[in-house]
């Protein structure tokens, strides 16, 4: 039995071998474009196709270091490969710490592709790279080493002077020598050992935190040297930035001007009116001989005409009053509910890039909305959780009430209130609060609680605050009075299905309640007393 | 008489008209607010101005912060303070003496599913390989850390880095619970490094102290 399978694995083995052999001579990318998926899904969690390790090790010219036949079953169960003695096998093993690298679910097919690819996985990005417009002036080893310092070095480094975890990259070429950075990039911790005094220096500088050492070859170190010392410039990145608008701030003043105009030109038309009009009635006067004994002034002019047309006054009098009347009830409603409220924050923080765009929580910054009465105004440190990182200085725009803002402006205001240098990441010790506006005020006799909202009642933060993911300034979506609050309590039912304390309550009750309140299926919230009035006034 | 009638009626529509004109309005859009003594606090609430309570000037007060830390050498109700320091040796030390007091049951990994979801999926995925919608949109640089089956990390020391960041992540402490951390990492190291925590052997002393020390507070 175990002969017929023996010669079943050799003969598909043989038929594997002659595909892989067939596939390199004809140097199609289709299998490649297969094998890239099926490695992206399956192995990159923990290999890559180059030489660096990640969880497992880099597969840099695996085909040539291990035979076709040792990776199938490698592959397929290492564990039981690692079992059976195979020397190979047992010193990855031990290398990798003794975690054994779980069994794949893959055909021997697939197996070739993902060989396959990882043989010659540039073919298709040299594809890539081709077809797409490439940045001016940047050859292929400076697009290289772009593409290896953004996967190796960009969590802790920038090509700029600013530090980040480590220091800035900007002019590390004439800093150091190649030789020097060749050693401390693949082992920073030996060349601190070795006494090095710039190393030691730099170790120093960083807290004794040291660099991981980087499993980069010489080729790449180069490569990405390159790339910090000429990165290509993108077009149209760097010319949009000083596009701020300044026009619309006047626009309300403009209007008032306009007003006041219109006002003066027409009261200068009625004085121009009334003295025609009188040098008129006094020429019909002397043309018929008689003196003139109507009004002279506009005053007089108005009180004859009032005085003459009685009824179409007290009409218009009756009229006034009760419109004004009703404005006045109207404006009553009014007080004290601010929907719509919308003021202009001191810094223009936009909701719509940040929950809209970027699908950040709510949560992550208004983080006690869920422990706490209140939905905190998130402090600086949350910002600075990504604007650490994030400063706007790669001259990008964003759009804040449809006009174009430049970002590190907005960002540097953070900085600025933390007195935080972002060149030498240091916190300084004069930080100033950032006054924002609370635009969501409840009276003090009302008690309202977020974490009673949010945590238990399992409220969605739009229910009460509208669609803030979609507002640039956030504005006060909701009434915020009581009878908004009321007829919510009144439709919104509870959720008390497995909760044993309903439960036992429920089966107590008599028919004659249980009709009243469980009657219609829902249990409201008014109906376990959310509408006493003691609950929200004490 | 009949005249007088006539002109206060006339002067009360016109007032009437005037003040309904204008009295709606003020600043930034705000309604006006009636007896503003119900409305403001006298007593100490989160982000309010105390420059004027009561119908009383405060002027030291007036456009102050209102949200602080805690006085000096004092603690916060049911807060306990996080012993290792936020250096090389406290991050070894951490992740050695460590160890999460919450044992696993599956509603504790639900409800680090839905920290998760708040909290880290918009850098580290759905999936945990670091490819979340911000690093995707490339605001953020690929992580270096991919949560997988074996990756050779303490919990101790996944926690140390959520109290106070590690490299470009930046300290959750402020938006998160120490149990809520914990949570986290349980979900981290049960959904994406397979573990079953079932199968990991307690030390129940260990975890006793650490409990009473830790997951109480808020």
């Amino acid at each position: 039995m175990n002969k017929i399978i023996n010669k079943v694995k050799k003969s598909t083995l043989l038929k594997l071998s002659f595909l892989y052999v067939a596939s390199l001579f004809a140097h199609t990318t289709v299998y490649a474009q297969g094998g890239k998926d099926l490695f992206k899904t399956n192995c990159s969690a923990c290999h890559t196709v180059g030489a660096n390790k990640l969880i497992g090790p880099g597969l840099e010219g695996i085909n040539t270091k291990r035979s076709k036949e040792w990776l199938n079953k490698w592959i397929k169960n290492s564990t039981e490969l690692i079992a059976s003695g195979d020397k190979d096998a047992k010193a990855i093993f031990e290398e990798f710490n003794k975690i054994p690298m779980p069994a794949q679910v893959l055909t021997d097919e697939q197996i070739t592709q993902i060989l396959d690819y990882v043989a010659n996985p540039n073919a298709e990005a040299a594809v890539a790279q081709a077809e797409a417009p490439k940045a001016e002036g940047a050859s292929e080893e400076v697009l290289l080493g772009e593409k290896l310092f953004k996967t190796n070095c960009a969590a802790c480094h920038t090509i700029g002077d600013n530090k980040l975890v480590g220091p800035g990259l900007k002019g590390v070429n004439e800093r150091r020598n190649a030789e020097w950075l060749v050693k401390w990039i693949t082992n920073s911790a030996e060349l601190i050992a070795s006494g090095d005094a710039d190393a030691k220096a730099i170790f120093e500088q960083f807290n004794k935190v040291p660099m991981p050492a980087q499993t980069v070859n010489a080729d790449e170190i180069k490569a990405i040297l390159a790339y910090i010392k000429n990165p290509p410039v993108k077009q149209g990145e760097v010319a949009q930035t000083d596009v701020a608008a300044t026009e619309t701030k006047s626009d309300s003043k403009a209007t008032l001007i306009i007003i006041i105009i219109l006002i003066v030109i027409l009261a200068g038309m009625i004085l121009l009116l009334n003295k025609t009009r009188v040098t008129i009635a006094k020429a019909a006067a002397d043309k018929e001989g008689v003196e003139f004994t109507g009004p002279v002034s506009l005053v007089d002019a108005c009180k004859h005409t009032i005085s003459k047309n009685k009824g179409l006054v007290a009409a218009l009098v009756i009229v006034l009053f009760f419109a004004g009347l009703v404005k006045l009830m109207d404006g009553a409603f009014t007080i004290g509910v601010h929907t719509g409220y919308k003021p202009e924050q001191p810094i223009k923080f936009s909701h719509k890039v940040h929950a809209g765009d970027n699908k950040i929580d709510c949560n992550y910054c208004h983080s006690s909305a869920r422990h706490s009465k209140t939905s905190g105004i998130p402090s600086l440190n949350v910002c600075m959780n990504c604007h650490k990182y994030v400063d706007g200085t790669n001259g990008k725009t964003f759009t804040y009430n449809g006009e174009e803002f430049p970002m590190p402006e907005e960002i540097k205001k953070i900085y600025k209130a933390l007195d935080y240098n972002p060149e030498t990441q240091v916190y300084g010790n004069n930080p100033t609060p950032v006054k924002w506006i609370k635009i969501h005020n409840l009276p003090d006799h009302a008690f309202f609680s977020h974490s009673q909202h949010v945590s238990v009642g399992n409220q969605t933060c739009q229910t009460c605050h509208g669609a803030v993911e979609t507002m640039d300034v956030v504005e006060q979506f909701s009434q915020l009075t009581m009878k908004w609050c009321i007829e919510c309590h009144d439709k919104t039912g509870v959720a008390n299905e497995g909760n044993g304390y309903y439960e036992e309550m429920h089966s107590r009750m008599t028919e004659q309640y249980k009709q009243k309140w469980l009657g219609d299926g829902k249990l409201t919230v008014e109906e376990i007393g959310g509408w006493e009035c003691a609950k929200c006034h004490y | 008489m009949k005249k007088n009638y006539k002109n206060s009626c006339i002067k009360l529509s016109l007032a009437l008209v005037v003040v309904s004109l204008f009295s709606c309005k003020e600043k930034n859009g705000l309604a006006p607010e009636y007896m503003p003594d119900m409305f403001r606090s006298p007593s100490i609430e989160t982000y309010v101005d105390y420059g004027e309570v009561r119908d009383k000037q405060h002027p030291e007060m007036k456009d102050k912060i209102s949200a602080m830390l805690p006085v000096k050498g004092t603690i916060p109700r049911g807060f306990t303070p996080y012993p290792y320091e936020n250096t090389p040796e406290g991050y070894e030390l951490a992740g050695a003496n460590l160890k999460n007091p919450l044992v696993y049951n599956e509603q504790v990994v639900k409800e680090g599913e839905v920290l998760f979801g708040m909290f880290c999926v918009h850098c580290h995925g759905t999936t945990g390989q670091g490819d979340g919608i911000l690093v995707q949109r490339e605001k953020f640089p690929p992580l270096p850390v991919k949560f997988a089956p074996g990756l050779a990390i303490p919990e101790g020391k996944m926690f140390h880095s959520i109290t106070y960041g590690r490299n470009l992540m930046g300290a959750h402490a402020s938006q998160l619970t120490k149990e809520e951390r914990w949570k986290l990492v349980l979900f981290i190291r049960t959904k994406f490094m397979n573990e079953n925590q079932t199968t990991i052997a307690i030390d129940s002393n260990a975890v006793d102290s650490v409990v009473t020390k830790d997951v109480s507070q808020k």
